[in-house]
């Protein structure tokens, strides 16, 4: 298990970093200052079909967001950003 | 488009004016952004009339978000911790989110609200600074963006219903229907209670606009501006049930200065301070 994010307490300082591999010491460490909730880095599992079937959900929802607005300009620079942003943890 | 209701603007924006305000320590909370000069003993003060939200803003920073090594115990404590505007933002944030609770509107999505409100918010602090505009009072602006559309529900149940159908009915926006129906949108009926509440004119005026159309865009301030991009960028990122992304005028962007590069790449810490935000106020 790896953290996703840094941990930092209310100064900001660094508690762990990213990237760091958590064993059950840095658990209880966190437990013990009362750190909530960390993020942590979790293996892709899902196979090509499964992706490729989230990124046919995906395109078909955010059509379904922007169906009013036309898809020029900015609005449209928009709709690109978010489908990128949106679909950049399920590449083939 | 013609409104078909027949009860005059005026008389509609006395009535949302005889909304009950929230508490007085908010609003002076609220008021201290305009005054850059503000101390943390005179926010210490602010707080601290009101027992109920300094009990509250002590929980919030003693919760495990904060990772507060000892406990905080008082006011003064948690801003040096925290500093003054983490804590300004932590009273208005909870005391504005209660308030709407407090109110007890029916048929009325109190948890969509309060996220989509939150959502605004997250977006308008993290384009604030490109955009060299005040972090703080867009996060406030972005609170309370909507208050209109609660004093309608308030003040108007039926009409609000009828605006709540026609939408439905026609997939259109909300404000489209607020006109259809009523004659007047939440964000000129937001605007006008922020003014009865004597609120800093910039959070006034952002307010009202926010729903800014393309014709009234040169009488549109800055923070109007941003809240306007906020508001459809927390639609785009879903921050909030959201179940369209309404129209955007081209040039807000432009006039604040800001890029396509710095939206997109914004994208990410905006949802981190969302959820964060979310997990602060307690909403799973």
């Amino acid at each position: 298990m790896v953290l996703q994010r840094d941990v930092v307490d209310a100064r900001g300082r660094i508690l762990l970093r990213t990237g760091v591999a958590l064993t059950e010491q840095t658990i209880a460490s966190l437990q013990r200052r009362e750190i909530g909730h960390i993020c942590i880095a979790v293996a892709d599992q899902r196979n090509e079909d499964e992706l490729a079937k989230e990124r046919r959900q995906t395109v078909a929802h955010l059509n379904e967001l922007f169906r009013n607005v036309r898809r020029e300009g900015y609005m449209g620079a928009l709709y690109h950003m978010v489908m990128k942003h949106r679909l950049k943890d399920m590449a083939l | 488009m013609s409104a078909t209701c027949d009860i005059s603007l005026d008389s509609i924006l006395q009535n949302v004016g005889m909304l009950p305000s929230p508490p007085h320590a908010i609003l002076e909370i609220i008021r201290t952004l305009e005054d850059g000069d503000a101390s943390a003993e005179t926010l210490a003060r602010k707080i601290e009339a009101d027992m109920g939200l300094l009990a509250h803003v002590l929980r919030l920073v003693n919760t495990s978000y904060y990772a507060t090594e000892g406990r905080v115990s008082s006011i003064q404590q948690a801003i040096m911790l925290l500093g003054l505007n983490e804590i300004r933002n932590l009273a208005c944030m909870h005391g504005i989110a209660d308030y709407f609770q407090e109110q007890g509107a029916t048929n009325f999505d109190y948890k969509s609200f309060i996220c989509h409100s939150a959502g605004v918010s997250c977006v308008a602090r993290q384009l604030a600074r490109p955009a060299l505009l005040n972090p703080d009072t867009a996060f406030v602006a972005g609170m309370l963006h909507d208050i209109g559309q609660l004093a309608l529900a308030i003040t108007l149940p039926q009409q609000f219903e009828r605006v709540l159908d026609y939408r439905r009915t026609h997939n259109c926006t909300l404000e489209e229907a607020e006109l259809a129906i009523i004659g007047i949108d939440h964000a000129q009926v937001g605007g006008n209670l922020m003014r009865h509440w004597h609120l800093p004119e910039e959070i006034c005026e952002a307010i009202a606009y926010h729903h800014q159309t393309a014709d009234i865009a040169m009488f549109c301030s800055p923070m109007s501006d941003l809240l306007h991009v906020s508001e459809v960028l927390a639609h785009a990122l879903e921050l909030g049930s959201s179940e369209q992304v309404p129209f955007m005028d081209e040039n807000a962007i432009p006039r604040l200065g800001l890029t396509r590069e710095q939206l997109a790449h914004s994208f990410g810490k905006i949802e981190e301070d969302y959820c964060d935000l979310l997990n602060i106020l307690g909403i799973h």
